[in-house]
């Protein structure tokens, strides 16, 4: 049985990878480094920012950042994040603190953010989830009041842009993730993405020139995959697009689900996840509708469930007064289906039959 | 013109030719069909990380080099100490005792896990922690003692176990230079509670990036696996432990498993090569080749260059400089003077033998040394020019 999965599995020529492999490592003797500050350059280009660090992976990304902004105390954050957003955190020595996020946006929000700020918070890191975004002026505003650092975790957001232009401009930077399931894949891989100088300079020394330092950079080899799949970028950009209409209109018929639309205050998205809410009161249940079309060989996922704030590690920066209503509510009635290059648009035609099989059954019964 | 040295203006340094080309000096290339038939692999499975089939079929290899219970590889080395050590914080105490001795990263890589070194002061003559030092130093708090096998020697391996029975720490041993040594005739990798070994492209298996944890606890290599993975547990993606993501992906797992498959024959070159130099030794007035311990079947992948003469810093530095600018790769960790450690051996340069790779350049390298060390005071009084070049 055809086997459909969520991620993008945007794979580069394997020939090609071969190659560009040979290339990178060859590059690398003759500069050390040096094919690896080429992809940045080339990364710095396509997100319209100044300066880009390449490293692993991407929650080494926001270790490297916080560890080079230097902070100690408290750091306001969504619990409706993944894992690695909150274990960054507590591994650079500071404390999460969970807030709570929109129903709607299903990200935090300037009232969301507001509510958590204490003397002891040194920054808010927002989480631009689905390809969208989470910055607004009003947020900017209020951390710069309280005297916080702003930064971005946007492991989903690679290439989205606004009218305004990049988000990779938004605070003081933007880590991105370049894992195997993204739209740029390096296999493993991520990066700091920022306009202000001197931090990109202390991010760069802990990078490449301290010895002192954990070794997080990025492989010659990992390089090589991500500038071949950056040239794909717009291609695989493009697909998605498609096939995100495509579930628009196949599933408008459906009465007890929706597709997640991206916000409107997007000029451009990488549509790199197909994220599907179940209403409430529908009748629907999640995990039956996983099972289902599990069957089918359509691996759909829940996003994120549980909530961070509801995991053993977790449960000491939280308390009984914290109200994270709508991170909870969501951990219930999200799941993410298949999309990216594997997935064509006659796939997505018979998966959404099968929701809609799947509706019709329930409403028979 | 000629590469050969007759006058300290034909050092490269002073403006003359590089002995070596930067092409003689490049990373061995990866065979571009074995990684061919890897890369395939990967795509007809479709998996490029996540605890891939590589990455399984790389452990269980390891697991037979060291003839150990479990391997497990990690993005790299430094983070492969640091979950490690990470795995054994407790409620009972964050001390780990460290070597005075230690690589560049140690502090950081034990501040990382969360953890508060404990310096301990080596045997000078050796550069290792006794155990007299170890129970000095070890109190109730203390969760973990972390130790370094040398390039050309390793620690009291015998001490520390006896050490760790006795006082129930676990110890956990540095090894990323000792991929393939022998104590007793046992290959490394099952001592101590656990080991932690490189698969960079700098070290003697060249893989492209990565590290792995050797160890027979069951316990620990579940730990591990858990850490490494955000603390998921099997195919579960969520999960209530604390984690990171410290996964070696399908491309360097497959790069190591090539590095592996010749690792053995380039160990024997490079021995090959080291016995060269060492019997050089009898050439020179101001310094010397360090051989490594025989008993313990170095790689040899890095040969120490050891000043006799007092000279301090400075002349290590000034030797460090004028051997770089003969385009001869030299290990990063040696070149930095530490204020708050120190580094045996104290005044030496590391070379990296693999860049040096056949007994021509061998013995190019050998008449060189014997050049610098003819006009070894002319060239430490040269201060300007070499400044000058280096600048």
């Amino acid at each position: 049985m055809k086997q459909y999965h969520v991620g993008q599995l945007n794979f580069p020529d394997p020939k090609e990878v071969v190659a560009e492999i040979g290339l990178a490592e060859r590059n690398n003797n003759d500069e050390p480094y040096g094919y690896t500050h080429e992809f940045e350059q080339e990364l710095s280009t396509r997100l319209r920012v100044k300066n880009v660090i390449a490293v692993g992976n991407g929650t080494y990304a926001l270790m490297i950042a916080l560890k080079a902004l230097n902070l100690k105390g408290e750091i306001i954050v969504p619990s409706f994040t993944f894992v690695a957003t909150i274990q960054a955190i507590i591994w650079s020595g500071l404390k999460p603190v969970f807030c709570d996020v929109e129903h709607e946006s299903h990200m935090i929000s300037t009232n969301t953010v507001r509510a958590k700020i204490t003397q002891n918070t040194v920054a808010v890191m927002g989480v631009h989830l689905w390809g969208s975004h989470c910055y607004n002026d009003d947020l900017a505003s209020l951390c710069e009041k309280h005297n916080l650092t702003l930064l971005f975790d946007a492991a989903h957001a690679f290439g989205s842009e606004t009218h305004e232009g990049s988000i990779a401009q938004y605070g003081q930077m933007a880590c991105y993730s370049f894992h195997a399931t993204k739209i740029l894949n390096a296999a493993e891989g991520g990066c700091i993405a920022t306009n202000n100088d001197a931090f990109a300079e202390r991010v760069k020394n802990l990078v490449y020139d301290n010895d002192d330092f954990l070794n997080v950079r990025m492989s010659p080899m990992q390089s090589a995959i991500g500038r071949l799949s950056l040239r794909e970028y717009s291609n695989n950009a493009a697909h998605n697009k498609a096939s995100y209409f495509r579930y628009i209109n196949k599933l408008c018929e459906c009465r007890s689900l929706s597709v997640v639309e991206c916000s409107t205050t997007l000029k451009e998205s990488n549509y790199q996840y197909l994220v599907i809410e179940i209403k409430l009161n529908s009748g629907f249940n999640k995990l039956d509708l996983m099972k289902y079309m599990r069957k089918k060989g359509i691996l759909i996922r829940d996003y994120f469930s549980p909530p961070i704030h509801k995991l053993n590690f977790a449960e000491k920066y939280i308390s009984a007064e914290d109200d994270l209503s709508n991170t909870d509510n969501l951990s219930q009635c999200l799941v993410q289906f298949p999309i990216g290059q594997k997935i064509r648009l006659d796939d997505i035609d018979w998966i959404c039959d099968q929701v809609l099989s799947f509706e019709k059954s329930l409403l028979t019964y | 013109m000629t590469q050969e040295k007759r006058t300290l203006s034909d050092l490269a340094i002073n403006g003359g030719v590089s002995l070596f080309s930067r092409e003689k000096t490049e990373n061995s290339a990866v065979d571009s069909e074995k990684l061919s038939f890897f890369v395939n692999k990967i795509y007809e499975r479709g998996i490029f990380t996540n605890d891939g089939p590589i990455v399984r079929d790389l452990e269980s290899k390891l697991e037979k080099v060291h003839g150990c219970r479990f391997c497990i590889v990690t993005s790299n080395a430094s983070i492969a100490l640091v979950l490690t050590l990470s795995a054994f914080k407790s409620c009972k105490g964050d001390e780990v005792i460290i070597p005075e001795i230690y690589y560049a990263s140690f502090l950081d890589i034990v501040q990382w896990a969360g953890l508060k070194p404990i310096i301990a002061k080596c045997c000078p003559s050796r550069g290792v922690i006794e155990t007299s030092e170890l129970n000095r130093l070890t109190t109730s708090k203390t969760v973990a003692v972390l130790a370094i096998n040398h390039a050309t020697h390793l620690c009291a391996l015998d001490d520390l176990e006896s050490y760790s029975d006795a006082a129930g720490i676990p110890v956990i041993l540095d090894s990323v230079r000792a991929f393939g040594m022998t104590h007793n005739s046992r290959v490394l990798g099952t001592f101590a509670t656990a080991e932690v070994f490189s698969l960079s492209s700098e070290k003697v298996v060249q893989g492209a990036q990565g590290g792995y944890v050797s160890t027979n606890s069951e316990k620990l290599y579940f730990q591990l696996k858990s850490l490494r993975n955000f603390g998921f547990e099997g195919l579960h993606r969520h999960s209530d432990n604390f984690g990171l993501n410290a996964k070696l992906n399908e491309f360097h797992a497959a790069r190591a498993l090539i590095g592996l498959d010749r690792v053995q024959s380039q160990i024997n070159h490079y021995q090959a090569l080291t016995v060269l130099f060492i019997k050089s030794n009898c050439h020179f007035n101001h310094m010397r080749f360090l051989a490594p311990d025989i008993h313990i079947n170095s790689p040899c992948d890095h040969v120490f260059l050891i000043l006799k003469t007092p000279g301090g810093t400075d002349a290590q530095s000034k030797l460090a400089r004028v051997l770089t600018s003969e385009n001869i790769k030299l290990g990063k960790h040696y070149l930095k003077h530490y204020p708050s450690g120190c580094y045996w051996p104290e005044y030496s340069v590391n070379i990296s033998v693999k860049h040096i790779n056949d007994e021509e350049s061998a013995l190019k390298l050998i008449k060189l040394v014997q050049f610098i060390d003819k006009n070894f005071e002319q060239i430490l009084l040269n201060k300007t020019s070499a400044t000058k070049s280096i600048s």
